[in-house]
């Protein structure tokens, strides 16, 4: 449950900052804040108390494994979160390179 | 014949993977690119005559059948969205500016990529990936216009992030409910869910995919993008919206559309034909009447309408690309004749598919279901009316000129009133057989 609460409380820190920061990049942080909310939204998905990881062996029982298919869609999702904050951080500089370098939106 | 659409995807990759190897080379990018949609024109034509005989087929990759591998599910609308798409990039190829760099090119390539995927995919965790895609193309590609290209772009892919956020809670919401990402299982599954459950998932979805779909609340980039856009990507962006579209068609066939979904229509249209009548720049007012149209499709939606919603959403993508690609350039005679069919066209001038189609949605349940709404609609359509011919008149001038631009948008139009004319001709009975099987 304490995964839920930290995953949906970084979600909205984040759009709070993208909604009512002005520096474009403090915006871009918020873009960051979501993305690592909703990853551990997927972590707490596929989460079992107790469980191991979901690795075949002769000797391991075929239960009590964690679901690795959240785990797979957020090696994807980090990939391109990270290229979105990448992408975003170089729009944000081209566009305050026109105000001398001011990022903030007026 | 049937060419497995996998091949499309795989060489349109290989293409943009290419342009390192070729430098960035634009004359090399370009020429590709064209062949390569051509190519895709060829496999998605013959995708289509498929799911027009066999009905919606299923494509397996890497042969991990769904839903433990991700699949292509191919609709005739999905089939019919990724031909068009595809044969628009051939146009905007052909007819529009020379002075683009070999980048440039390639993230055209990724952002039809992206809108093809998102029209077949049958996974909804695949369909982010492509919508992603989609976003992150659309954007780097904005920002070719300069600073105020960039702050565009930047706007873009705040709305497009903030979705795609939104879009994953749904994944992990519905995946935790059903155990699947593939849509047509998570249809037999979720039934087992608690309604809140399925609300919360459905509602975060659709959230998701208001950038892409043009509606309220996430498409306020709207105005400024279609403004910013370089003249190749402003005449591609409602394929990317008819992509949208298609998801929240998927997810009311699904879960069925609540009340609140007819709030957000209400509120996108009213918004887009308000902001469009005062609009004093073309693109941003063409830009605005997108959104009405979203809207209005997603009217058709919430009465259950398939024919007139296909009719509406196809009407609408390529009435606007006729539109959109002579969105710059000078005052004469044949630009005029270019914008007046494509307005036409999506007015819904009688025998066009936009008359078709807005008559299939008056007569197909919205005045009975949806009194309110039916004059809304009717309100919207006449301020389309008025704002496109107020264009068309302030486009008029002296000399002829028919170059490729006019070409392609008179052929985009002449599609409409020809799709229109046959199913006009055929009979109403007809028109809602054929058209409600583009589903």
């Amino acid at each position: 449950m304490i995964y839920y609460v930290f995953a949906f409380t970084l979600i909205g820190l984040g759009l709070f900052a993208i909604m009512f920061k002005k520096n474009l990049f403090k915006i871009v942080i918020g873009i960051e804040l979501m993305t690592a909310g909703v990853n551990l939204l997927f972590i707490a998905v596929g989460f079992v108390v107790g469980g191991t990881a979901p690795i075949f062996e002769e000797s391991a029982k075929f239960s009590g494994f964690v679901d690795p298919v959240p785990q797979a869609l957020i090696l994807t999702s980090i990939v391109i979160g990270a290229a979105s904050v990448g992408l975003a951080s170089a729009l944000a500089l081209r566009a305050g390179s026109a105000k001398g370098g001011d990022l903030d939106v007026h | 014949m049937f060419i497995d659409p996998m091949w499309a995807f795989g060489i349109t990759l290989a293409v943009a993977f290419f342009a390192s190897a070729a430098k960035y080379d634009a004359k090399v990018m370009r020429a590709l690119l064209s062949l390569t949609a051509l190519f895709n024109v060829l496999v998605f034509a013959t995708n289509l005559s498929r799911a027009y005989y066999e009905g919606t087929f299923t494509v397996t990759i890497g042969g991990f059948a769904p839903p433990t591998g991700i699949g292509l599910q191919v609709s005739m609308l999905g089939a019919l969205i990724a031909l068009l798409t595809n044969a628009a990039l051939l146009a905007v190829l052909l007819t529009l500016g020379k002075n683009r760099t070999g980048r440039f090119y390639t993230l055209l390539a990724i952002y039809v990529l992206g809108v093809s995927g998102m029209s077949l995919t049958g996974d909804y965790f695949n369909f982010f990936v492509m919508m992603e895609l989609a976003a992150l193309s659309t954007a780097a590609v904005m920002a070719a216009e300069g600073t105020r290209g960039a702050k565009a772009a930047f706007k873009y892919l705040m709305y497009a992030e903030i979705g795609a956020a939104f879009y994953l809670v749904g994944v992990a919401v519905l995946y935790a409910a059903a155990g699947t990402l593939n849509f047509a299982h998570l249809a037999k599954e979720v039934g087992q869910a608690s309604t809140t459950v399925k609300a919360m998932g459905m509602l975060a979805l659709f959230v998701g995919m208001s950038a892409e779909a043009e509606l309220l609340p996430l498409a306020l980039w709207v105005p400024e993008g279609y403004k910013e856009a370089p003249a190749e990507l402003l005449a591609l962006l409602p394929f990317g919206f008819a992509a949208g579209m298609t998801l929240i068609a998927r997810l009311a066939a699904i879960f069925g559309l609540q009340s609140w979904v007819s709030v957000v229509a209400w509120a996108t249209i009213l918004y887009g034909a308000v902001a469009a009548w005062q609009s004093k720049n073309f693109r941003e007012s063409i830009g605005y009447l997108s959104m009405a149209e979203a809207g209005i499709v997603l009217v058709a939606l919430l009465v259950g309408a398939n024919a007139a919603f296909a009719a509406i959403l196809l009407t609408a993508v390529l009435g606007e690309f006729a539109m959109l690609i002579l969105a710059d350039g000078g005052v004469h005679a044949g630009r005029t004749a270019g914008l007046l069919l494509g307005m036409l066209a999506l007015v819904g001038f009688p025998l066009s598919l936009g008359f078709v189609g807005e008559v299939g949605l008056l007569f197909g349940g919205l005045w009975l279901k949806m009194p309110a709404t039916t004059v809304v609609v009717l309100v919207a359509i006449l301020v389309k009316a008025v704002v496109l011919a107020r264009w068309v008149s302030s486009f008029a001038g002296a000399g002829f000129v028919c170059d490729k631009r006019v070409a392609a948008s008179l052929v985009s139009s002449l599609v409409l009133f020809i799709a229109g004319s046959v199913i006009m001709v055929q009979g109403l009975y007809d028109m809602l057989a054929v058209l409600g099987k583009v589903m």
